[in-house]
């Protein structure tokens, strides 16, 4: 029993050895790069829809969606950006105070 | 003999197999304590303290931006990180966190002028170092050679180490997917605010679909019926692989044009802020690792680099192995980790 069983797994080894080395070269040609590329941009589309009709729903019964909450979330990453601009000219003011 | 002990092993196999993948989410990973030393936006520099410091200067650990920087300290025993601080050195960590819908507009610029340079001079504050080693792993390492490309002798940055990065992806399976001029980058970050991680991952593991869909769980139930099957491992690994963050769209764009679509790099073309990033201004002590088995950069796409910097101490570490498993892979610690250290403590003097 021990023997049939070596031997089924070298047998499939050896067909997922050949499956594999097919696979790769399917994905590797021409076909399988332009279906790539069709299939990113249909999902991407499908994704937009229902993100479009997610947020006008939201916004027709007057609560914030996806967009005014990025919208907002922009203005706090902006805000970060100038305090920690802030900050290292504090830092570096210290520095040379402290050298002197 | 019986058909029932076989079958009763055959479904003891299946139940431990499907509890191993099922349960791998709760499998801990980046364990080594370590101090939070700063934030911005998203992006968090992390401090471990070696007990046993005999290196001036620290090492900074930049990571891709499309996995989490936890492959550096995987588990306890099998860590980048825990075996740098055996070593001696200060590690600082710098994770790009998880980009949301807000952060569509970051481009490369945020991560190249000043999240890297801002971590770097946090790294130097924090530590009381002059410079800091600098290594970067796969998109990680072509932001830090970006940053010294474009800051020359100004970077605080003395060594450069870079791991499986891409330089001029001519050859390389992702050029023929997202390189064509079919493959429409604007319409994708026009509507997506933030490229899912998963789908990067879906990406990823179609290079290789067999290996990677197939044959990982296939080797799993093999082992857990040979009983020689390594839970934590398995686990650690598999809930990295799956933990996938989001790239910014405008980064994503940039990313697939520059690198991909047009091969910037090697064209002198990078503009960042106005600045040319110029490779030949790269001057640094300079350590380039690739790996012979990498299918997502091959070797050649990182060996071009070789060409245009300026640095007189270079070394090019070729060695066996894929783009994760040279560094996290079972026999990383023999293969690698000894190697970068050595390289390091050498050049890590007053």
């Amino acid at each position: 029993v021990i023997g049939n069983e070596v031997s089924l797994r070298k047998i499939l080894d050896a067909m997922e050895g050949e499956a594999a080395a097919a696979m790769e070269q399917l994905v590797a040609g021409e076909g399988f790069a332009r279906l790539f590329v069709q299939l990113t941009e249909n999902v991407v589309a499908v994704s937009r829809i229902g993100g479009d009709v997610w947020d006008l729903l939201l916004r027709n019964l007057r609560m914030a969606g996806r967009r005014d909450i990025d919208r907002l979330a922009g203005q706090l990453i902006r805000t970060e950006d100038k305090l920690e601009r802030l900050l290292q000219a504090v830092e570096r003011l210290e520095d040379s105070s402290a050298r002197a | 003999m019986s058909s029932e002990p076989r079958a009763r092993g055959f479904v003891a196999t299946a139940i431990e197999t499907a509890n191993i993948v099922l349960t791998a989410g709760d499998a801990r990973i980046g364990a080594t304590p370590r101090d939070l030393i700063w934030t911005h936006r998203k992006t968090t520099l992390y401090g471990y303290r070696s007990a046993d410091r005999r290196h001036r200067l620290p090492v900074l650990l930049v990571f891709a931006l499309i996995n989490r920087p936890e492959i550096f300290d995987l588990r306890p025993g099998h860590s980048f990180v825990e075996y740098l601080l055996g070593e001696g050195f200060d590690v600082y960590l710098l994770d790009w966190g998880a980009p949301g819908p807000e952060d569509a507009e970051t481009g490369l610029d945020y991560y190249i002028c000043d999240a890297l340079p801002w971590g770097m001079r946090e790294v130097l504050r924090s530590s009381g170092a002059p410079s800091v080693s600098l290594l970067g792993w796969c998109i990680g390492g072509t932001l830090c050679a970006l940053h010294a490309a474009l800051e020359g002798a100004q970077s605080p940055a003395r060594n450069l180490v870079l791991l499986t990065t891409p330089i001029d992806p001519e050859d390389s399976l992702y050029r023929k997917w997202i390189g064509r001029d079919d493959f429409d980058v604007d319409y994708v970050t026009e509507n997506w605010p933030v490229i899912p991680g998963a789908g990067i991952d879906i990406a990823n593991k179609l290079m290789k679909p067999v290996q990677n869909l197939w044959g990982t769980y296939r080797k799993l139930a093999q082992d857990v019926s040979d009983g020689r099957s390594d839970r934590v491992a398995f686990q650690t690994m598999q809930k990295w692989i799956s933990d996938n963050p989001p790239f910014p769209a405008r980064a994503f764009r940039e990313w697939v044009n520059w690198i991909y679509k047009e091969r910037r790099l090697v064209h002198d073309r990078v503009q960042l802020r106005g600045r040319l990033a110029d490779l030949r201004q790269i001057d640094r002590s300079l350590l380039i690792v690739t790996a012979g088995g990498d299918h997502i950069v091959p070797r050649t796409n990182t060996t071009p680099l070789l060409d245009y910097v300026r640095s007189e101490d270079v070394t090019h570490l070729a060695l066996p192995g894929g783009h994760i498993g040279l560094m996290a892979g079972s026999k990383a610690r023999e293969r690698i980790w000894g190697e970068l250290s050595q390289w390091l403590s050498s050049r890590s003097g007053a």
